[in-house]
């Protein structure tokens, strides 16, 4: 799972659904919406491990990108650019949640509607170390490298690995003990 | 232990897209039209909407609005109750609407695929009037604060705790 991994298939439907979202036509943003909602509430959820927060993690990355569409002049995909704004955004309410985050909060118990059938990895990624977490989504999920990854975060390149082995390390005790 | 290709596997296995519990359109909508697009042209050309000019704007705005706030006179001598303030704003209760109207489409889907209740749960619809009770204590203080960010959250937060519930009750039956 890459990146660039949206389906964008229709790319003439896609950019005409871009072209008039530029206009102002609500209907046209609301496909758009509809297209790219599910890869934008996964990074969300993944990064901030919080139902409530991805769902208004997801609504804040659609009113950016909004506002924002005239300056999308086509250089790159769409799905490229929207991903961009997704991850920056989630990043941002991810490194607001480090400072807020209670040690007590419960993690969510997450409906099978939202995970399909990987339940139960997904329920586990949600469990990790807040960076730990962090730096797997970007890397594993996201393709980011750890270069990138590092700069993101705020990190180091070699805390980005420690952190990426250690989530790594986790997952497969825990998925054992399950 | 699970091997490093075991879980690599399963890694592969996660889907890149996860579907949220309830529809976020029509609070989205809501929004948009709080933030009207930017133009390009506005983006691109009002450089002299940096912050010390636009700080200097807001200050002259705001001795303009705090003149028209201290010698403005009501043309009529009714004062303005609070549920006349409401209804006199709908946009602002839009946002409140928009919620109300996404949870309980999520919650009518929920109610309809449950089957059976197990037995730990026997008490499931006392616990949901709570809620209920809960929520319209938080819709009577949005008739007075509309719109008021904290109040929204809160009543966001009180049906997110209720579908959960929810959820759990109709899985329960599902087992």
């Amino acid at each position: 799972m890459l990146r660039s991994d949206y389906p964008e298939q229709r790319t003439h439907d896609m950019d005409e659904l871009v072209c008039l979202s530029q206009q102002g036509d609500r209907s046209a943003f609301r496909q758009l919406y509809q297209q790219y909602c599910g890869r934008v509430y996964a990074i969300c959820l993944r990064l901030l491990a919080d139902r409530n927060k991805a769902e208004d993690a997801c609504q804040e990355v659609f009113v950016k990108v909004w506002q924002q569409l005239s300056l999308f002049r086509g250089d790159s995909l769409f799905s490229t650019w929207l991903h961009s704004i997704a991850t920056r955004t989630a990043i941002d309410l991810w490194r607001q949640d480090k400072l807020l985050r209670l040690a007590t909060e419960d993690m969510p118990e997450l409906a099978g509607a939202e995970l399909g059938q990987s339940r139960e990895l997904e329920q586990l990624i949600l469990r990790l170390p807040h960076q730990a977490r962090a730096v797997f989504v970007l890397f594993a999920l996201e393709g980011y490298q750890h270069q990138e990854i590092a700069q993101l975060l705020g990190i180091a390149e070699g805390s980005s690995k420690s952190q990426y082995h250690r989530a790594r390390q986790l997952l497969r005790e825990w998925l054992d003990e399950n | 232990m699970k091997t490093e290709q075991q879980l690599d596997r399963l890694i592969a296995g996660l889907s890149s897209e996860l579907t949220p519990s309830r529809d976020l359109w029509p609070e989205l909508e809501q929004r948009l039209t709080d933030n009207l697009p930017a133009t390009a042209e506005a983006v691109n050309t009002h450089r002299w909407l940096s912050v010390p000019f636009a700080s200097a704007y807001i200050a002259s705005a705001a001795s303009v609005l705090l003149a028209v706030t201290l010698f403005w006179q009501p043309a009529g001598p009714q004062p303005v109750t609070a549920s006349q303030a409401g209804s006199v704003n709908p946009q602002l209760l839009d946002a409140e609407t928009a919620i109300v109207y996404s949870f309980e489409q999520a919650k009518a889907k929920q109610l309809a695929s449950m089957k059976t209740v197990d037995p730990v749960y026997a008490d499931w619809q006392q616990q949901m009037a709570q809620w209920q009770q809960a929520i319209g204590q938080v819709q009577l203080a949005l008739k007075y604060n509309p719109n008021e960010a904290v109040l929204l959250k809160q009543l966001r937060q009180l049906y997110s705790q209720q579908q959960n519930y929810l959820q759990k009750v109709v899985q329960s039956g599902l087992v």
